[in-house]
């Protein structure tokens, strides 16, 4: 059964009070640089722990006692047995590596850091983790995400229970210093999202940037003015427009591009992040790390 | 006590007596070679200063000399030395150490620089075809620093222009291109690969070190149990599909490096293409600032060209992105930016010891170990390695003085290993090269090392040191007299006269301003040279050794200072001297004591047959001393033989052996023309315990051993010094003072009694410089000193007996010391003879 979170707020737990925490997903011996950063940011900004899962598939150790599964090396050049005690030697050694990388940088940014593995089916171990201790989680997932991965991302989020919102990369990104930029496409998701902006922002000093995304010229111009109404007398956000088009992803991208983004705030089940459409690619190839919320 | 040569024997032959004189200031000298010498005046003793002559009051009112006084060979040695463009016309200054000569060297090198011609500039850069062999480049004087600075500069550009330009829509318009082609190929590979799995019931799944297809069921993967349950042709068919997947994934992965090399060198392509740009703008203006500098342009291009294929070194690494503040790269000396960096090591203006901004540098190295000499390659420790690079390259004396000249002491260069061969290697290689002590010595240690490009070399080198050092490297070192071809040999000491007691004076006041010290009035100054001249050891000349003086005008001015005066004067001197003397005489009191409670015997008074006082000269440190020894001489028949009891107990050193022999030499010329020498005698230093060397006492010994053959006493009161050569002259000896102090000091604790004295060679009275309380005590009647040129009449002065001379006949006079000599030799002559005829002994002639 899935169970959807039912919280619209945006929210991680402060360090100490034990409702939640930043909760990064490791899988591999080296993550990502500007993942882990855009975690520590979310951390920073809500001043909450931050808590690494490296999380041992347990699907993999399962198939080592399946005498026809093999492993194909990352170089393509050698065929080995899938062996459990090997398997699992790997699984602490990359773990061992990506948490020191962590450790390193957490203590750098002055965030409350610990560390656990968990050996489970990838989403379910997030899950447990969660509901652990939430509801105000959010997950941060420390490799990049790739075309292969969007499913799983997708499973992420409707599946956990007890996070508010995801933190991802892409592969192709390459800085996280420049405005934060919240996407959207619901006006009434406005407020909840510019206030999650705001608290990026105030961290890293850095400006806001609005991107509307209509159907149209008239939804533009509705939502522009309703924007302007919640924006007040803030002369620092600066706000741009786009036209919904066939290549929405590419005319989203060329848009955060021209705003030097180094954070962009969306939301899941728009036209952008589709709740059962593809939105790998747009993630895949943003530059700035991407935090989606519900 | 004073005597008066008999000037006839009496007949009878009773001994010929010489008659006490009294202390009579019409003495007639002893200008008769033929009288012994009366006492000397009390103005041969001491040669003071009249203050009134010296024309000031104080020293306040001259002007300070800063250059040497008196050594005019050694500056003209010098100036030729300098002024002789040869690489092997170097100059080796010898002279005594604290005698002012380095401070004045520098001074007239200085001057003599300020008119040369600036060297140049010179840098080491990175080598980029052979980075162990840093490439040296000379460069137009004062042009270094801003080449240095020029390259820093363009660095400092790029870092600032590169990130930008690599963040411009252009440029990342094309990499994603770049990007976008290789990622999609393979992307779309994988894809494909994962679509096909899918259809085929089988998931494609990652592991930390690879891939791994499992079978599925109902689009979850099949346990192995599950999987054993199926029927066996659709395992077989699952095990099938598996394998030519896991074929179709090797091939797509072996794509990938292939693709990403394509991918790399399209992302270089486009990197140098947007560096190009860049690099060339930022190091443009610095191009065309050397532009009449081919050799620099030519690293400039080298380095755009290496700056282009590695521009990726200013995209911000991990760390640098994290600092809150960006810093420059000379502050930061980020390992990515230093081969494009300049190691100035040498620049105009900075080689001076005076930070002269033009003009050939002069410089003094005041530690010469061979770092300090030659340059240095310094190394970092990193991972447990020692690592270098050329900015860790650093300068010698040499680069700094190139062009000019370089100071050494010659002593403490010799005492540094490997620092003198590397010194002359460099001047007979007219280069600097800058090897790693360990590769000389040949070690085998695991350092990474360079090999800097050698600079050209041209300078002239002086050596400061004593006369032995160059005396020594001269007889030693094949290769020292062909480099140091300029001797300036500066003197010990000056002449006194008029002129220089002005310019001592003038030094004296030098010293006062450069210390900021009370003045010093005429008396003082008066003292002070007096001082000079006891330095010296002659009364007729000054001492040159301006460290020792300094200390002695520094010390008085603390009694003047401690006296609340604000002139210092020759009391204050007076003081300081003795002061010092005070401080280091503990040696001397424990000798006096020793004699003084009659442990060392030692007679001041009454007769002896074959004993009389000698003399000797301690020196510890500065400080010196005279003490009076006992010699004794015991004489009997035998085989022509002195025992000179020192030699035989190896206490006696070559010179003393020499004097012995001369005496030896003495005797059988004199009295054995034509019978044998059958003398058997043994002289001895009384409680004498340590070494004794050179030939001072022989003239003292020989006094003893005649007084032994003739078989008169000595007068004790005398002390006797001086070298007596074959003919009976006697000669001159050092420390004469010192002596003649140390018998007058042992003769006052024990009250003088007027008959004492001491016998010292006549050409050693110039040098005569005494206390005064020796002077005034000599003036009052109750101390002698004798200046004796002959045998004959010291020994008639010591035992108050003619010496005698041979008469027409072949004899001396009867009764005379000559005569009893010879009558004993001859006794002892006749009596070998008999014995030899009995068989009893050797044979005559066989000394």
């Amino acid at each position: 059964m899935t169970v959807r979170a039912a919280i619209d707020v945006v929210h991680v737990a402060e360090a100490g009070e034990n409702r939640g925490r930043v909760v990064l997903r490791l899988v591999s011996a080296a993550p990502d640089r500007f993942a882990i950063e855009a975690a520590l940011l979310v951390a920073r900004a809500y001043q909450s722990e931050l808590e690494s899962i490296f999380i041992e598939d347990q699907h993999l150790v399962d198939l080592c006692a399946h005498p026809d599964v093999h492993e194909v090396s990352l170089c393509g050049r050698e065929r080995r047995e899938l062996s459990p005690v090997t398997l699992i030697r790997q699984f602490a050694y990359a773990a061992r590596q990506a948490e020191r990388r962590v450790a390193v940088m957490a203590e750098r940014a002055e965030i409350q850091y610990r560390a656990r593995t968990m050996r489970d089916d990838p989403v379910h171990a997030l899950n447990r983790a969660c509901a652990e201790a939430g509801p105000w989680n959010v997950i941060a997932l420390a490799d990049p995400v790739g075309t292969r991965d969007r499913s799983a991302v997708q499973r992420l989020l409707g599946e956990i229970v007890g996070a508010t919102g995801i933190v991802l990369v892409g592969t192709a990104v390459r800085r996280i210093d420049g405005p934060v930029v919240v996407v959207v496409e619901d006006v009434e998701r406005l407020p909840l999202m510019l206030r999650v902006a705001g608290r990026l922002a105030v961290e890293r000093d850095s400006a806001i940037g609005v991107v509307l995304a209509g159907a149209g010229d008239d939804a533009l111009a509705s939502m522009d003015a309703s924007v302007r109404l919640l924006l007040g007398d803030r002369a620092d956000v600066r706000i741009l427009q786009v036209r919904r088009a066939y290549r929405h992803a590419g005319a989203m991208h060329d848009a955060l591009r021209r705003l030097g983004c180094g954070f962009v705030i969306g939301q899941a089940g728009g036209a952008l992040l589709p709740a059962d459409g593809d939105w790998g690619e747009f993630a895949r190839s943003l530059e700035c790390p991407l935090f989606v919320v519900r | 006590m004073f005597f008066k040569r008999g000037t006839k024997s009496d007949q009878d032959g009773r001994p010929a007596t010489v008659k006490p004189l009294s202390l009579a200031a019409d003495v007639k000298s002893g200008t008769d070679p033929q009288l012994p010498p009366p006492a000397l005046a009390v103005g041969e003793l001491r040669r003071t200063v009249d203050p009134a002559k010296l024309g000031f009051k104080t020293t306040a009112e001259l002007d300070p000399i800063t250059g040497l006084i008196g050594q005019d060979r050694a500056l003209e040695a010098l100036e030729f030395g300098m002024q002789m463009h040869a690489h092997d016309f170097n100059i080796f200054v010898l002279g005594p150490p604290a005698s002012g000569k380095r401070t004045a060297i520098k001074a007239q090198l200085a001057a003599q620089a300020k008119d040369g011609k600036t060297p140049d500039d010179w840098v080491y850069v990175y080598n980029f075809d052979e980075p162990n062999r840093p490439t040296a480049l000379r460069l137009p004087p004062g042009r270094a620093r801003p080449f240095a600075k020029g390259m820093i500069a363009a660095l400092d550009e790029l870092r600032a222009v590169v990130p930008t330009a690599i963040e411009s829509d252009d440029y990342q318009a094309r990499r994603r291109a770049i990007e976008a082609r290789f990622q999609a190929g393979q992307d779309e590979a994988l894809e494909a690969l994962d679509v096909k799995a899918k259809a085929q019931g089988i998931a494609v799944l990652r592991t930390p070190q690879g891939f791994a297809f499992a079978p599925m069921l109902d689009g979850n993967v099949i346990k192995p149990e599950s999987f054993s349950s199926l029927p066996p042709d659709m395992q077989a068919e699952k095990r099938r599909q598996m394998e030519v997947l896991e074929k179709d994934l090797a091939e797509i992965l072996e794509r990938v490096p292939k693709a990403d090399k394509l991918r790399r060198g399209q992302f270089q392509e486009l990197n140098e293409d947007v560096a190009r740009r860049a690099v060339l703008s930022a190091l443009d203006d610095l191009a065309a600032a050397f532009a009449d500098l081919p050799h620099v342009v030519a690293h400039i291009e080298a380095a755009s060209a290496d700056l282009v294929r590695n521009i990726a070194i200013f995209t911000a690494n991990e760390e640098e992105s994290n600092a809150p503040i960006k810093v420059s790269v000379e502050t930061v000396r980020d390992p990515r930016y230093r081969r494009y960096l300049v190691n100035v090591m040498v620049a105009a203006g900075e080689s001076g010891a005076q930070g002269v901004a033009a003009g050939a540098p002069v410089v003094e190295e005041i530690n010469p170990v061979y770092s300090n000499l030659i340059g240095r390659i310094e190394h970092v420790a990193q991972n447990g390695m020692l690592i270098t690079d050329f900015l860790l390259t650093k300068p010698g004396a040499l680069h700094r003085a190139n062009g000019g000249a370089l100071l050494i002491d010659a002593r403490k260069l010799l005492l540094s290993p490997y620092a003198y061969e590397a010194l002359k290697r460099a001047l007979k290689s007219r280069e600097i090269r800058i090897e790693q002590p360990s590769e000389i010595a040949g070690s085998v240690a695991s350092v990474q090392s360079l090999d800097p490009e050698p600079i050209p070399l041209d300078v002239k080198v002086i050596l400061t040191g004593e006369r032995d050092i160059y005396y020594a490297l001269a007889q030693n070192d094949p290769d020292f007299l062909g480099l140091f071809k300029v001797q300036a040999d500066f003197d010990d000491a000056i002449p006194r006269n008029g002129e220089t007691d002005t310019a001592y004076a003038r030094l004296i006041a030098s010293i006062v301003r450069e210390h900021k010290l009370n003045p010093l009035d005429a008396s003082g100054v008066g003292r002070v040279i007096e001082e000079g001249a006891r330095m010296a050891d002659d009364r007729e000349k000054l001492s040159v050794s301006i460290g020792r003086i300094s200390d002695l005008v520094r010390e008085a001015d603390y009694w003047s200072r401690k006296s609340k005066r604000s002139v210092t004067t020759r009391e204050d001197v007076a003081r300081a001297i003795l002061a010092e003397i005070q401080r280091a005489d503990r040696m001397r009191d424990r000798a006096q004591e020793t004699i003084d409670r009659g442990v060392v015997l030692v007679d001041v008074a009454g007769e002896k047959i074959g004993q009389i006082n000698g003399l000797a000269v301690l020196q510890l440190g500065n400080f010196s001393f005279g003490r009076p020894s006992r010699i004794t001489a015991r004489v009997r028949m035998g085989t022509g033989r002195i025992t000179d009891i020192e030699r035989e107990a190896k206490l006696s050193g070559p010179l003393h052996t020499k004097g012995m022999m001369i005496l030896w030499g003495f005797l059988a010329g004199r009295y054995a023309q034509d019978v044998p020498l059958a003398l058997a005698a043994s002289l001895v230093f009384e409680q004498s315990y340590g070494g004794v060397d050179g030939d001072s006492a022989s003239s003292t010994e020989l006094y003893a051993l005649l007084s032994a053959l003739a078989e008169v006493p000595i007068k004790q009161g005398f002390a006797v010094t001086g070298s007596v050569n074959q003919w009976g002259e006697v000669q001159a000896i050092g420390g004469v003072n010192e002596k003649i102090e140390g018998f007058f000091d042992v003769c006052k604790a024990r009250n003088l009694s007027g008959e004492q004295g001491v016998l010292i060679p006549r050409s050693n009275v110039q040098h005569l410089m005494l206390r005064e309380d020796v002077v005034e005590a000599v003036a009052a009647g109750k101390f002698a000193i004798h200046g004796v040129s002959k045998i004959d009449h010291g020994i008639e002065l010591l035992t108050g007996i003619a010496a005698g001379e041979r008469g027409a006949d072949g004899n001396f006079s009867p009764g005379s010391i000559n005569a009893r000599v010879e009558a004993r030799l001859r006794a002892f002559a006749e009596r070998a003879r008999g014995y030899s005829k009995g068989g009893g002994i050797n044979g005559p002639g066989t000394a």
